[in-house]
């Protein structure tokens, strides 16, 4: 699909266009959907039409290239929403990752922490990465993705544990200053807020 | 120490690796059927929302009497204004809480949006700028279908809404036919392919084509319960309308009015 146009068309309210999106990226939302709902088809489709209604009411906000990320990220708020309206949403263990230098700040674009979690990903073996991607991505629980993955849960545990490890280190090599050459100390949410520039409910609807 | 959540991190990533799709065998058709019965174009809303201003600001339009009930109300629900622009819908509350369980309800910090049996999560979606709009349809007394939308925005803690209802149906939805009102008469506006009618430039060239219909609302009546104690010198169905368009809330509608107009000449200072 050619984005650009499909993009203009969508902004300037072309429902062909819509029609076409959503022809070309259904399976891919509601693919994402139906694994954090733990194959749930039913909810499944309900959430993947509010996926496109939402990027519809939003597609001022869309960009071309960036179409398929957006999606992503409304669809796992959606999903994850839904789970969390029925209390299903599954606590992410150990779902913080920690730096033990209080002096530093997260100062890098969105653009930017993409790369970086491409980089840190792909550093670690294919195995390790999907169970990365099974745990916080699709908020599967530990043992579930080690069930999936035929693995025991404190191998994966130990394979998480060596994820976030990666992650922090390359966030210190190119994503975190000294808190100096940012500003006084704030509050972990405000960070979050900085971080992104906006508010995170705000966020989660952006590109 | 500083923490982050990987969870919130990982926004920044796709999954293009370990995605299998078309796992959830969702049928395409059912989607894009589903879509596109709420997915409006939004030039209407906005159209109705720049209608609505300029409404608000003429002095001198054609004043009607409370023969017909509008085809448009905006009003507001919990809070004192609704500011409408063409790209803008934010409405700020300072006034107690409301149920608006037949629209939307609140429950844990998160607002739901109920309106017609749904059940949708839209805190997320909405912000003081930013307004959740829900397409569907109006059947009126003669069984003519009605576009409407609802809009609900703001935050939980400051939420408000409005309803539009388009006269006619799918086919003359160009046909945009706008209230305003002053606190003791009405001032109609129509909006026609461009074109900003008077009442009677309107009737003059289209009202064969497109007869005026009453138009049934189940707010209204929702409305004239609260206010029947309260208020006996305006009970009366149509008469509560062109009174409380607003959604009055203890003040006299006159006050509410010309707040109204100075939010749209972006004179008016948010309480």
């Amino acid at each position: 699909m050619d984005e650009e146009k499909l993009v203009r068309d969508l902004r300037k309210g072309d429902t062909d266009a819509l029609r076409e999106l959503i022809e070309n990226c259904h399976t891919f939302v509601s693919s994402i959907i139906v694994r954090i709902l733990r194959g749930r088809k039913s909810e499944c489709e309900e959430l993947t039409q509010d996926v496109f209604l939402t990027a519809w009411e939003n597609r001022r906000k869309l960009k071309a290239g960036k179409i398929r990320p957006y999606l992503a990220v409304i669809a796992r708020n959606k999903a994850f929403g839904f789970l969390r309206k029925y209390h299903e949403d599954l606590p992410l263990d150990e779902d913080i990752l920690i730096f033990d230098d209080e002096n530093i700040e997260l100062r890098i674009e969105r653009k930017e922490l993409s790369e970086v979690l491409e980089e840190a990903l792909n550093a670690l073996p294919k195995e390790h990465r999907e169970l990365f991607v099974r745990h916080y991505y699709y908020g599967q629980t530990v043992s579930e993705a080690a069930e999936a993955m035929g693995i025991n849960e404190s191998t994966a545990k130990s394979r998480l544990k060596r994820g976030r490890e990666k992650l922090r280190k390359i966030l210190l090599q190119k994503g975190v200053q000294p808190e100096s050459a940012v500003n006084a100390p704030r509050l972990a949410r405000q960070r979050t807020v900085n971080y992104f520039g906006r508010h995170n409910n705000e966020r989660k609807n952006q590109i | 120490m500083k923490q982050y959540n990987i969870s919130e991190l990982m926004d920044s990533y796709t999954d293009n690796e370990f995605l299998i799709e078309g796992r959830s065998d969702s049928d395409a058709e059912a989607v894009i059927r589903g879509v596109m019965e709420k997915a409006r174009p939004q030039k209407r809303l906005r159209l109705c929302f720049k209608i609505l201003a300029a409404a608000a600001l003429t002095a001198a339009v054609s004043v009607i009497t409370a023969a017909a009930l509008p085809a448009v109300v905006f009003k507001l629900s919990d809070g004192d204004t609704v500011i409408m622009e063409p790209n803008l819908i934010a409405i700020r509350s300072s006034v107690e809480e409301k149920s608006h369980d037949n629209i939307y309800k609140k429950e844990g910090g998160r607002v739901y949006f109920t309106f017609e049996g749904q059940n949708m999560d839209i805190t997320d979606l909405i912000s003081f700028d930013t307004a959740y709009y829900y397409w569907s349809e109006l059947t009126d007394d003669q069984g003519t279908t009605h576009r409407r939308c609802i809009a609900v925005g703001g935050t939980p803690e400051h939420i408000g809404w409005a309803e539009a209802v388009w006269e006619g149906n799918e086919a003359d939805g160009s046909h945009l036919r706008v209230i305003s009102f002053n606190g003791s008469h009405c001032y109609y506006q129509y909006y026609v392919d461009g074109e900003v009618l008077s009442f009677w430039e309107w009737n003059e060239k289209y009202s064969s084509e497109y007869p005026m219909r009453d138009i049934k609302f189940n707010w209204v009546r929702e409305i004239r319960e609260k206010f029947e104690d309260f208020d006996k010198e305006h009970y009366d169905r149509e008469e509560l309308i062109w009174k409380y368009p607003l959604g009055w809330k203890g003040k006299k509608a006159d006050d509410d009015i010309p707040k109204l107009a100075n939010v749209f000449d972006g004179s008016y200072e948010i309480r």
